[in-house]
């Protein structure tokens, strides 16, 4: 092979990759526009803090998982304002063990926004549930609040952004 | 150089040109819907701002917001366009109380947000027909638990429910008195009349006090919120 023919092979190789790394980028950029956000329940904590010890944390799974009955609040992020609902993925160890609902408040509190309670049903394994519609502003609070008993875990909270 | 190599370089070329075609077809459709998302704003803006003074103005608004809140999977009546608010002095007021909209901008502000669900609520609930066989009942059971939880200050001003939704009306001492009975009557899981969606705002504050009013769905039901 000539020193030419080689040279010419680079340029198509670096060409062809090239176009490979622009094709990955095009896929990313399309995708783009789905834009959800997922939030482990280990960055929540108890509603009341005598309840505190209720609550383990597991952070490498993110699973929290609750010893007594009470009250489990997780404060969600948003970059834009809207409807929104919220998506509760856990597992419970009897009916009515878990519940959860969405909340959302103005940050003077007067616009208040909640859906109602939707129960996790009992399975093996975790089960995703979805809240009703809440009325996120773009300035105030958006939590999840979850009602849940002994041996309830709760995995991650995934809602629009 | 060679055929074969020749046809890599006008195949490597074509995907480059798909590529780029791609892209720029991409960024095309993500402009559009950029550009009608603001439209859309502008448009909602233009007919709250109007809302305020022209009354056909404000039916449209309640049909328009009835037929997004219909979009939500809950019926609407047809007759909607003909609604007047009013019973909706609490949307009235929070726009006369709104500074003017900003055109530019898409995403509303939580003072035109609060407007535009309670307007949307509100024409929902006005389309609603008694439901005699649950609002008696609700009604009552309502009334009860709203009467029990206001805090001393505060009064009941009107509870009614209709076929899926019930509306409140009460008046407070201050926002904190406000703030006390959404949380004893609505949001407290013991105290709750049944386990409904909620929303509950301020619709009037003055030196005399508060005014607001609250939409409790029905048992397992959500409020009907515009899609916004």
């Amino acid at each position: 092979m000539t020193p030419t023919v080689k040279g010419e092979l680079e340029m198509v190789k670096r060409i062809s990759i090239g176009l490979l790394a622009s094709a990955a980028l095009f896929v990313l950029a399309l995708e783009g526009g789905a834009s959800a956000r997922s939030v482990s329940a280990s960055t929540g904590k108890a509603r009341y803090r005598t309840d505190t010890p209720c609550f383990s944390y597991s952070f490498t799974t993110g699973v929290v998982t609750s010893s007594c009955t009470s009250d489990f609040i997780v404060p969600l992020t948003t970059d834009h304002s809207g409807t929104k609902s919220l998506a509760v993925t856990g597992k419970a160890t009897g009916p009515g063990a878990a519940i959860c609902r969405a909340v959302a408040n103005n940050r003077f509190a007067t616009a208040l926004s909640a859906s109602q309670f939707v129960e996790i049903p009992v399975s093996t394994s975790y089960v995703q549930v979805r809240t009703g519609s809440v009325s996120v502003p773009s300035k105030g609070v958006f939590l999840a609040d979850c009602i849940v008993n002994n041996g309830t875990r709760l995995s991650e909270f995934d809602y629009p952004e | 150089m060679l055929p074969s190599r020749q046809w890599m370089l006008f195949g490597a070329a074509i995907a480059a040109a798909a590529a780029a075609y791609g892209f720029h077809r991409a960024e095309r459709q993500r402009e559009v819907h950029e550009l009608e998302r603001r439209q859309e704003v502008e448009a909602l803006r233009q007919e709250l701002s109007a809302l305020k003074t022209d009354q056909a103005a404000r039916a449209r608004l309640a049909a328009r917001l009835a037929s997004s809140a219909s979009g939500n999977g809950r019926e609407t009546m047809a007759a909607v366009a003909d609604a007047e608010l009013d019973q909706g002095a609490d949307a009235e007021s929070e726009l006369s109380a709104e500074p003017a909209a900003e055109p530019a901008t898409p995403e509303m502000d939580d003072e035109e947000m609060k407007a535009v669900v309670l307007a949307s609520v509100h024409s929902v609930f006005d389309a609603e027909a008694r439901d005699t066989a649950w609002s008696t009942g609700a009604d009552r059971q309502l009334v009860q638990v709203v009467k029990a939880q206001l805090p001393k200050g505060s009064s009941l001003d009107r509870a009614e429910c209709r076929t899926s939704l019930c509306k409140v009306e009460t008046h407070h001492a201050n926002v904190a008195e406000f703030q006390a009975f959404v949380n004893g009557a609505f949001m407290d899981r013991k105290q709750q009349p049944w386990n409904g969606g909620i929303y509950a705002a301020v619709t009037e504050q003055s030196d005399q006090g508060v005014v607001a009013v609250s939409y409790l769905a029905k048992e397992g039901q959500s409020v009907p919120l515009p899609d916004i």
